[in-house]
């Protein structure tokens, strides 16, 4: 059963993100030199890179577990999709926090109404909405379905983020690491390699664990509801 | 349980051994000094130093001879020596850091390099992200761990009519 895979492989994904993202934060705030352009503030791009890839990874997790359930209608796939949106909110949060503080110092301002930001700003609102959507049904299967059928709708989201900075003139970079190749000295790249590896295997690990959570709860409150409802009966 | 305790005491005292020794090092190495400080101390080895370039000071000969210019800051003003390789962000009326021996004899600065100034403010507020990062996962973590401890207390996996008959 897959809840027991995740159970006993979630901890070697957790500490081998530990590891990675150790190492790339020793080589991103020590070992990597400050940019000649930017300076030391460069060194957010390793955690803000990771964040924001993360983050769309998650809706990715998100899309193809919600169209998986609508499919299968297993409840532990919901379940996984729930607990990817959790956290994606999270990762979202992060890399728009983290974004907001390197634009500060390099474009001087916290935020611009940029086709990057905005349409980056509306995932998190999507996501929001998602977990919103989840608590104000009562029927768990009527809510699973509804969850699934609007997240597959913001999934349009998804390559509007990707690609904004190539249809439009935006203020944000275009990638620095695409199949154009690679526009990034080898010194920046192994810490930016590092913390993105570690923070896909902490993606990973920290939806394991909000799954099995979010299961778990609901195994309890379903075995829990039948033995009352013995007793009442 | 203890386990979840002991694993996330150990994240905890890794992350606070990265806090000091980053700390230690800023306040050896890395935090500027300013150029008054300079003067009342008389650092010994390597400085840095923070200031901007005062207007008129700025002497850039034919290279390879040293660059002159004078640093002020903190209503004291330094004069500088720079002798490394050319640099782009030496303009007049800039603030910048100059790295370098405080030759305290003839009362100047001889610099060998210059650098931008540092926004270690920023770069310490973006990675403190981890730390309510840090926190939700414990937070799930420990909750993982009450559900199983208390589906095993329950015994709702036995035959569920069990207890109640």
């Amino acid at each position: 059963m897959m809840i027991r895979w995740i159970r006993r492989f979630e901890g070697w994904f957790g500490a081998a993100g530990a590891v990675f993202i150790a190492i790339g934060l020793y080589y991103g705030l020590a070992a990597s030199p400050p940019d000649s352009y930017q300076g030391e503030v460069v060194r957010i791009m390793y955690v803000h890179v990771p964040f924001a890839s993360t983050s769309m990874t998650c809706y990715g997790v998100l899309t193809v577990a919600s169209l998986w359930y609508l499919w299968k209608r297993d409840p532990l796939v919901d379940n996984l999709a729930h607990a990817s949106a959790g956290i994606g909110v999270f990762f979202t949060a992060g890399a728009l926090y983290t974004g907001s503080i390197w634009g500060k110092p390099t474009w001087n301002t916290w935020w611009t109404w940029d086709a990057r930001l905005v349409s980056f700003t509306i995932l998190l609102l999507i996501l929001i909405g998602y977990l919103m959507l989840r608590t104000f049904i009562e029927d768990r299967e009527r809510e699973a379905r509804y969850a699934a059928i609007l997240a597959i709708v913001g999934a349009v989201d998804l390559p509007i983020v990707h690609f904004s900075v190539e249809w439009w003139r935006t203020l944000h970079q275009p990638l620095s690491v695409s199949q154009r190749g690679i526009a990034i000295a080898g010194v920046m790249l192994y810490p930016l390699i590092f913390m993105s590896i570690g923070f896909y295997l902490l993606l990973t690990y920290m939806i394991g664990v909000r799954t099995q959570m979010l299961y778990l709860k609901q195994l309890l409150e379903a075995k829990r509801g039948r033995l009352l409802g013995e007793v009442h009966s | 349980m203890k386990g979840l305790y002991l694993r996330w005491a150990g994240l905890l005292a890794a992350g606070l051994g990265i806090v000091a020794v980053g700390a230690q090092y800023y306040y050896r190495d890395v935090r500027p000094m300013m150029p008054d400080q300079v003067v009342s101390r008389h650092p010994a080895g390597p400085v840095r130093m923070l200031g901007m370039v005062e207007a008129g000071s700025l002497v850039k000969d034919d290279a390879p001879a040293p660059v002159l210019f004078s640093i002020t800051g903190n209503g004291r003003r330094i004069p500088v020596v720079y002798d490394g390789k050319e640099a782009d962000n030496l303009r007049e009326l800039k603030t910048l850091v100059v790295v370098g021996n405080w030759d305290e004899a003839n009362g100047r600065f001889l610099a060998q390099k210059i650098d931008l100034v540092p926004n270690y403010g920023f770069i310490t507020a973006a990675y403190l992200v981890m730390l309510p990062l840090a926190l939700f996962l414990f937070m799930m973590e420990r909750r993982v761990r009450l559900l199983y401890n208390e589906i095993k207390e329950s015994k709702v996996y036995e035959s569920e009519v069990g207890p109640f008959e």
